[in-house]
């Protein structure tokens, strides 16, 4: 096989290192390294022999808000851990979509003051019906990186060279907008969004969820047919 | 003088500890690794992208990241200050290359920005300062050419064919100075041809 040649691999990581890599070809050495430990320990060699180059870079101290919009985002998910990841909770919400969403809908209403409040919250379901993922909107106005939370409850199977790309089903019949990539591998993430799309969002009608050539939709819109989709429901 | 890489065995000891810390969710070590690290890796975000709007972004998403994959630290072979800006280095990238802007929008920043390569580069400024040690003095050894291109695609984020237009060479002239570049450089730094 040919990724089993050692110079070729030492080469490819030494690329993929220094950044000279297309988008494709870095998504492929990326799914390669998913499933390669040895590659994995190629890299880390070169990212060691770049690294004085990384080092060389002149310090500038960050404004204070990058911190703020670190700490917003690390410690929702602190919280009551075991409450996002319980499968078993998550299962039991078997009676789906909009049920299941007004059930995390109240749930949430009722949560500590701690937790960012949440504006609308969405369960998508997959084609058997059973919650797989949900959409949280925090409160927005105030917010200064709006994002959306994702939380899947179990992961979507994805292929090699493609990605999971998150729509806004907007309310008649305009087409869907994209919010953004959602990544497989996480169970919770936080999707970030353009100010313009997060004052519009509010009024989708729905999410879903779709596979889409590695780095989103090249057109703008859904290539295939949806995964997962789910209605919006407001809390407020 | 050759002092050794900025990241010192106690300071690397140090942060492993906090990324530990971070592993087990501790957020006060979370903002401790945050304090010793960031200007560093603005720093380079900010090399890299060159906008601060895009570098706080990519930053703030590197370091999510850093806090959800603390855990993961343990398993790494590099020291810790490489692996975080490792992590940022790649979201630079993946930033650099997201479909947008391979489109072509956003290309002419390139242009204007390219007379700063004339300026001493921070390679050049750490070399002078005896910083950057081995690779330094390895680098020094690869052909002006070589030397450049490499410079150019890591301080920029620039795919081969980038490279070759700012360089204006062919892009195979380009790809084979790297390739050759690098495995110089590793067989420089490997040997320890480089005292």
């Amino acid at each position: 096989m040919r990724y089993r040649d050692p110079e070729l691999r030492d080469r490819l990581a030494a690329e993929y290192v220094l950044g000279t890599m297309s988008a494709r070809a870095r998504a492929r050495f990326k799914s390669l390294l998913k499933y390669d430990a040895g590659l994995r320990g190629v890299v880390a060699q070169w990212e060691t022999r770049l690294s004085p180059l990384a080092n060389a870079a002149p310090a500038v101290e960050p404004p204070a808000r990058l911190w703020q919009g670190i700490e917003s985002r690390i410690r929702p998910q602190r919280r009551a851990p075991g409450f996002w990841n319980a499968l078993g909770f998550w299962r039991s919400l078997a009676a789906a979509g909009i049920t299941a969403a007004l059930v995390v809908a109240i749930f949430l209403g009722g949560a500590p003051a701690t937790d960012p409040p949440v504006d609308m919250v969405a369960v998508m379901t997959d084609k058997q019906s059973a919650p797989a993922m949900m959409v949280l909107w925090p409160q927005q106005k105030t917010k200064e990186y709006p994002y959306l939370r994702v939380q899947a409850v179990y992961p979507p199977q994805i292929l090699p060279g493609t990605s999971l790309e998150l729509w806004m089903l907007p309310t008649g019949s305009a087409p869907p907008v994209s919010l953004g990539l959602v990544n497989p591998a996480e169970a919770t993430q936080l999707v970030k969004m353009k100010a313009a799309l997060a004052r519009t969002v509010g009024e989708a009608w729905g999410v879903a969820l779709s596979m889409e050539p590695q780095g989103g939709s090249p057109t703008g819109k859904p290539t295939t047919g949806f995964l997962y989709e789910g209605q919006c429901v407001k809390v407020m | 003088m050759n002092r050794p890489s900025p990241e010192t065995d106690a300071q690397a000891a140090e942060l492993a500890a906090l990324l530990a810390q971070c592993g087990l969710g501790k957020q006060d070590a979370f903002a401790a690794l945050y304090r010793a690290t960031s200007a560093k890796l603005y720093g380079l975000a900010i090399r890299i992208l060159r906008r601060e709007d895009w570098a706080e972004e990519v930053l703030q998403e590197a370091y999510v990241n850093i806090w959800n994959h603390a855990a993961d630290y343990a398993a790494a072979k590099s020291a810790p200050l490489t692996w975080m800006a490792s992590i940022v280095r790649n979201r630079c990238i993946d930033w650099l290359r997201r479909p947008q802007r391979e489109l072509g929008g956003e290309q002419s920043e390139f242009t204007i920005e390219s007379r700063e390569d004339e300026a001493p580069g921070p390679l050049e400024q750490a070399l002078a300062a005896g910083e950057a040690g081995a690779l330094a003095r390895c680098l020094e050894r690869l052909e002006g050419d070589q030397r450049r291109a490499i410079q150019l695609a890591f301080y920029h984020g620039l795919t081969h064919p980038e490279v070759a237009a700012k360089m204006k060479r062919p892009v195979g002239t380009v790809k084979t100075w790297i390739r050759r570049g690098l495995m110089q450089l590793k067989g420089c730094l490997d040997s320890g041809d480089h005292q």
